[in-house]
């Protein structure tokens, strides 16, 4: 049997949404002498679940639902309420492409600097950089600034340096795939690869027949709940359900 | 630890790079600043208020002037220094400290260009450099380690309160003229003397005045002192940092 690697237990964040933005001192020290007005909601409510190597989960919802709060509290941007995380191994959060990424530097600056964002060292980028610059394809560019590269291009230099992390877990919004039809398969295969590899995969994203094609496991997700998880088609098959249900009774 | 290294380099060397980026002048803005200041006030005070009892009176002001626009930089640099990343901190899990250390590194960058400048100013006032000069080393991490346990402290609630960075500006304002920068410690009035040098940047200023241009000793006692005091503010600014950094993610 395969080791766990992310287990979470009765995880819960909640946010505070003050009325009005508290943001200054001034409004905070008036705020003390008044009734404070603010909701607070639970995005992410009692979640459990448990990932195994090697498993690529997708994780459904609609939009609200606490897939990107959950990623964050599985990257360990957010700390959560109450509730344990525990995760076996480096994550490599793919929350963002070219988080970091700077216009006025060139495209090779800004493969080290988003390569050290990564957690890579210089060492290894410098190694890994002939491979990054053929996968994204943009040699010729390079030395250029980033800020004259088209939006297209950026997203495939940033892809090309984060599939490099050596993490074993990886965590991706939304950008399993990026650029034009040609680059987009490349991309699956290095998806595909990296499953060969062994690597855990969380996938967010509203894409369903990728889902379907890569992921093993599903888990949907309403208002910060778990409510079905299992075998990817069933899952997406079930949220897929549950949609045109509420269509159907007229929501 | 050493890919963290690497992070702060990276992210220091590259906010350094950009900060004169699409300027005509560059690098030298960073020199040009202080000089400039230099220069004003060294007109105001040598030519309509005079210090007659100062010896190497514009190296005494330079000197004090570099040293100061290195804290006020770092500080206020480093306490807003999140707000600038915070795609980083929104996105991205690691120790929000390398963000500001990484900054304080940048301002770091710009003191010792302007310490070279000092160097070639102090070789042409003739000045023979003596062994006294090393402990500048002391005060020079005294006055890092300063900058720093105040940028760690004011980062700690800069994003959720950002007024903090008003009140903070005109702190800095009050102790310009509460440090000596451009007057003599020798005017100061005996029972200011004593509240004047609790301040730590004041014994930092005074004591590396004496061991470069004047090649007097210092006060180990006292230096042991304010080097526990900084290093208490230090720790207990981490210590605050740290647990608030949690929540950084969410008040961005």
């Amino acid at each position: 049997m395969n080791k766990s690697m992310i287990e979470i237990r009765n995880v819960k964040k909640r946010f505070v949404i003050p009325h009005e933005k508290t943001d200054s001192l001034k409004v905070t020290l008036i705020n003390l002498f008044r009734r404070k007005t603010f909701e607070t909601f639970y995005a992410v409510d009692d979640i459990s679940f448990e990932i195994k190597e090697g498993e690529f989960v997708g994780i459904i919802g609609r939009n609200g639902s606490g897939k990107s709060t959950l990623l964050k509290l599985l990257a360990g941007i957010y700390h959560p309420d109450s509730g344990e995380i525990n995760i076996k191994g480096d994550i490599s959060p793919f929350l963002e492409l070219g988080v970091g990424f700077n216009g006025e530097l060139s495209g090779r600056d800004n493969v080290y600097l988003y390569g050290a964002v990564l957690g890579l060292t210089k060492k290894e980028i410098d190694d890994k950089l002939k491979d990054i610059l053929e996968f994204s394809e943009l040699e010729r560019f390079i030395d250029q600034k980033l800020k004259n590269y088209s939006s297209g291009m950026q997203v495939r230099l940033a892809f090309s340096v984060a599939i490099q992390s050596y993490a074993p877990i990886f965590l991706v919004d939304e950008a399993l795939a990026v650029g034009d039809i040609k680059f987009q398969d490349k991309c699956y295969e290095v998806f595909r690869r990296f499953k060969k590899q062994g690597k855990t995969i969380i996938l967010v994203s509203h894409d369903y027949n990728v889902m379907k094609q890569f992921c093993d496991k599903g888990i949907l997700l309403e208002n910060g709940k778990v409510i079905g998880q299992g075998k990817i088609n069933t899952v997406v098959d079930k949220y897929l359900a549950m949609i045109k249900n509420e269509e159907k009774s007229g929501r | 630890m050493k890919n963290y290294w690497f992070l702060i380099k990276e992210l220091s060397i590259t906010d350094f790079k950009l900060r004169y980026n699409n300027s005509i002048l560059g690098y030298l803005w960073s020199l040009l600043n202080p000089l400039l200041m230099f220069m004003l006030l060294y007109v105001v005070f040598s030519l309509i208020i005079r210090f007659d009892n100062i010896e190497y009176y514009q190296l005494y002001l330079l000197l004090g002037i570099i040293l100061w626009t290195y804290f006020v930089e770092a500080t206020t640099n480093g306490m807003t220094s999140m707000q600038y990343k915070s795609s980083l901190i929104s996105k991205i899990n690691f120790p929000k400290w390398i963000i500001l250390v990484a900054s304080n590194l940048t301002s770091l960058l710009s003191l010792i260009l302007n310490l070279v400048v000092l160097v070639i100013f102090i070789i042409i006032a003739g000045i023979k450099p003596s062994w006294n000069l090393f402990f500048f080393a002391i005060f020079m991490l005294q006055l890092l380690l300063m900058a720093l346990g105040v940028s760690f402290f004011l980062g700690a609630f800069y994003l959720k309160f950002r007024d903090i960075k008003h009140i903070w500006e005109v702190l800095l304002q009050i102790g310009f003229w509460a440090t000596p920068i451009i007057y003599p410690v020798a005017s100061i009035p005996a029972y200011l003397k004593d509240i004047i040098f609790l301040n730590p940047l004041a014994n930092i200023i005074t004591n590396s005045r004496n061991v470069i241009i004047y090649n007097v000793g210092f006060s180990p006692i006292e230096t042991l002192i304010t080097t526990i005091v900084i290093i208490i503010i230090l720790v207990i600014s981490i210590l605050i940092f740290n647990k608030r950094s949690l929540r950084f993610a969410e008040e961005l």
